[in-house]
C-alpha cells in the first residue's frame, strides 16, 4: 500500500453500520457454539416472564425464546446473505448480457426489468414461493430471484456507462478479448456501485424473509425465523410482550446496520457525494 | 404530448399484456399441471378433475394462454379450485377494503413526507431537521407487520381505543365503524411510508437547495422561501412524482401483509390464503388485478412527471441510457 495517500476517517455511518451487523453477527455465531436451551426443549413454563433462565421468557410451549431468536438471527442472516449473493450473480449476468446485446434485445429486457422492478421485492418472492410450496431453499431462491431484477437494471446501466468510455474503445480495436474487458474495464468501475447496493439489497432480503416467514410462506417449522416468531408471539402479546419486541429489535438492527453499511460505503467511495446525504 | 401518450399507452398495454404471459407461464412451472398442486393439500379427486377442466388442463399450453386471455377479456377470471366462488366478485368486494386502506394511508404519508422531509433539509444543520433524518433512517428498516402488532399491543390491548382486528360485516354499511377499523392498519401503513418518502423528498430538496439557480435567485433579493416555492419545487417534485409511483404500488402490496395482521377481509389475505392453498384462479387473478394497478399508477406517474418538467424527452421508459 503507498503511503503518499493521506489516511482518511471512515464514515461515522458505516463504524455504525458494522458495529450493528457485528452485533446481529455475533449472536448468530455464538448460537452455533452455544445455546441456553435446545430449540426443541420445552421444559419452561408456559408463558414465563423474562428471567436470569429464560432471558426472554417462554413461549406458550415453554420453550426459551431467546434461544429461538438467537437462531432466528442465524438464519435470517444466512438468508439475507445467500439471497444477496444469488442477485449479485443472477443480476449482474443479465445486466452484462443486456448491455452487450443488439439494441433490440437490450431495449426488450430493460423494459421487462422496468416493469419487475415496479413490484415489492415480497410479492415477487411470494409469487415463486407459489410455484414451489414453503421452505428455506425457496424462502431463499425467491427472494435472491425476486431481487436480482434491481441489481440487472443497475449492472446494465453501470456497464453501458464504461463501454462508452474511450478507453473500452481503445481497448476493443487493440483486439481486446471480450471476457478480458469484462475483467479489465467493467468491474473494476462497476464495483463501489454493485457493493453498496448488494448491503442495501442485504437489509431487504433479511426484511423480506421476515415478512415471508410471519405470512406463512417462508422458513417452516422446526427451523427458526424472526418472522415466524413475532407471528407466533403476536397472539399472546399482552402477556408476553417481550415476545414480539425482542425478534423486532433483531431485524431492524440488522436492516439499520446494512442500510448505514450501504451510506457509509458511498461516503467513503465517494467524499464529494457524502456532504450531500 | 400527444405522441408521447400515444407511444406511453402502446408500452403500457404492451408491458400488460408481458405481464399476463408472465403470470400465466409462472404458473404452469410446476410438473405436471395447476391440478396437480392439489394434491399437496388433499383435496378429492373430484376437485382435481373440476380444476383439470377449469384450465383445460388436456390442453396444449398454448392454448390454455389463449383461452384464459379471452376470459380476461370477457371479464371472467375463473372460480376458485377450494371453494369454487367466482374469483372476479370476490376480487371487487376485497377492493372495497384494500384500496380505501392503500389510498388513505398513501394520502397521508405523502402529505407528512412533504412536510418532514421539506424540514429535514431545509433545516439540515438544526437538531429537528437531524432528528427527522435518524427517525426516517430507522423507520425504513422496521418491518411493517411489527409495527402493526406493537400498535395493537398498545393502542387496541392495552389503551383499547380502537379495534384490534377485522372489518365489520356489513362493510362500508357503517362508515364511522369501518373507519374505526381501519384506523390501525392506516397509521401502521403511514409509520412505514412516511419514513422512506421522507428520505426521498429531503434529498430532492437538498439537491435542489444546493442548485445555481436557486442560489442566483437568492442573490437576486428572493427570500428563502419564496426562491423555492418558485423555482426550487418544481424541480424536487420531478424525482418525487417518480418515486411516487413505485411507492403507491408498494404501498398497496404492503397492505398484504397488513391485512395479514389485522386479519382485515382484503385482497393481500385473499392472495396469501391462494398461495397457501396452491388456488390458481385465484392467485392469477388477484395478481392480474394487481399488475394491472402497478403499471397504471406508473403510467400515470410518468405522465405527470412529464407534465411537471417539460424538459423531459420522450423515453418510453426513462431508464435508457
Amino acid at each position: 500500500m503507498s503511503t503518499a495517500r493521506p489516511r482518511r476517517r471512515l464514515p461515522a455511518t458505516l463504524v455504525l453500520g458494522i458495529v450493528l451487523l457485528s452485533l446481529a453477527a455475533g449472536l448468530a455465531l455464538l448460537s452455533l457454539v452455544w445455546l441456553p436451551f435446545e430449540l426443541s426443549d420445552t421444559s419452561g413454563g408456559r408463558l414465563e416472564g423474562p428471567s436470569a433462565r429464560h432471558l426472554l421468557g417462554t413461549d406458550t410451549f415453554g420453550r426459551d425464546l431467546f434461544s429461538w431468536t438467537m437462531v432466528g438471527t442465524r438464519i435470517a442472516l444466512l438468508i439475507g446473505a445467500g439471497a444477496a449473493t444469488i442477485a449479485l450473480v443472477l443480476g449482474l449476468a443479465v445486466g452484462l448480457l443486456a448491455a452487450f446485446a443488439p439494441g433490440w434485445l437490450d431495449d426488450a429486457t430493460s423494459s421487462f426489468l422496468d416493469v419487475l422492478i415496479a413490484f415489492p421485492t415480497l410479492l415477487l418472492a411470494m409469487l415463486v414461493v407459489a410455484v414451489r410450496s414453503p421452505s428455506t431453499t425457496s424462502a431463499l431462491l425467491s427472494i435472491g430471484i425476486a431481487s436480482s431484477a434491481v441489481v440487472a437494471r443497475l449492472s446494465r446501466i453501470l456497464a453501458k456507462r464504461v463501454l462508452n468510455e474511450q478507453f473500452v474503445t481503445a481497448a476493443r480495436t487493440s483486439g481486446t478479448s471480450w471476457p478480458r474487458i469484462v475483467l479489465v474495464h467493467l468491474l473494476p468501475n462497476m464495483w463501489q456501485t454493485l457493493v453498496v447496493n448488494i448491503a442495501l439489497l442485504f437489509g431487504i432480503a433479511v426484511i423480506t424473509e421476515a415478512g415471508l416467514s410471519y405470512l406463512g410462506l417462508g422458513v417452516p417449522p422446526p427451523n427458526a425465523s424472526l418472522g415466524r416468531l413475532l407471528q407466533e408471539a403476536q397472539a399472546t402479546v399482552l402477556s408476553a410482550p417481550l415476545g414480539a419486541i425482542a425478534p423486532g429489535v433483531v431485524i431492524v438492527v440488522i436492516v439499520l446496520g446494512a442500510n448505514m453499511l450501504a451510506d457509509g460505503l458511498r461516503a467513503h467511495f465517494d467524499p464529494a457525494l457524502a456532504r450531500n446525504r | 404530448m400527444g405522441r408521447y401518450l400515444a407511444r406511453r399507452s402502446f408500452f403500457l398495454v404492451l408491458s400488460l399484456a408481458v405481464g399476463m404471459v408472465v403470470i400465466f407461464l409462472l404458473l404452469r412451472l410446476l410438473p405436471g399441471d395447476p391440478a396437480n398442486a392439489l394434491l399437496s393439500i388433499h383435496a378429492t379427486p373430484e376437485q382435481i378433475a373440476a380444476a383439470r377442466e377449469q384450465v383445460n388442463a388436456d390442453q396444449p399450453v398454448a392454448t390454455q394462454l389463449a383461452e384464459w386471455t379471452s376470459q380476461v377479456l370477457r371479464g371472467d377470471l375463473g372460480s376458485s379450485f377450494i371453494s369454487g366462488q367466482e374469483v372476479l366478485p370476490d376480487i371487487a368486494a376485497r377492493l372495497g377494503v384494500t384500496l380505501p386502506l392503500t389510498l388513505i394511508a398513501f394520502t397521508i404519508s405523502v402529505l407528512l413526507a412533504a412536510v418532514l422531509g421539506f424540514l429535514a433539509a431545509y433545516r439540515a444543520d438544526t437538531w429537528y431537521g437531524t432528528l427527522f433524518t435518524g427517525v426516517a433512517q430507522v423507520g425504513i428498516a422496521v418491518p411493517v407487520f411489527w409495527v402493526g402488532t406493537i400498535f395493537v399491543w398498545i393502542f387496541a390491548l392495552r389503551l383499547g381505543l380502537l379495534p384490534s382486528g377485522g372489518f365489520p360485516r356489513g362493510g362500508w354499511a357503517d362508515p364511522a365503524a369501518a373507519l374505526r377499523s381501519l384506523a390501525l392498519p392506516v397509521a401502521t401503513i403511514v409509520t412505514v411510508m412516511t419514513a422512506s418518502l421522507t428520505r426521498y423528498v429531503r434529498s430532492a430538496v437538498l439537491d435542489v437547495l444546493g442548485s445555481d439557480h436557486l442560489r442566483t435567485a437568492r442573490a437576486l433579493g428572493a427570500g428563502p422561501l419564496d426562491a423555492f416555492a418558485r423555482h426550487g419545487l418544481r424541480n424536487a417534485a420531478v424525482p418525487v412524482i417518480a418515486i411516487m409511483g413505485v411507492e403507491l404500488a408498494s404501498t398497496l402490496l404492503g397492505a398484504v401483509v397488513i391485512e395479514s395482521v389485522f386479519t382485515l377481509p382484503g385482497l393481500g389475505s385473499m392472495l396469501t390464503r391462494a398461495i397457501a392453498q396452491h388456488d390458481y384462479p385465484v392467485i392469477q387473478g388477484v395478481l392480474l388485478v394487481t399488475t394491472i394497478f402497478v403499471l397504471l399508477v406508473g403510467f400515470l406517474a410518468d405522465v405527470t412527471q412529464r407534465l411537471v418538467d417539460p424538459r423531459l424527452q420522450a423515453t418510453i421508459t426513462g431508464a435508457h441510457v
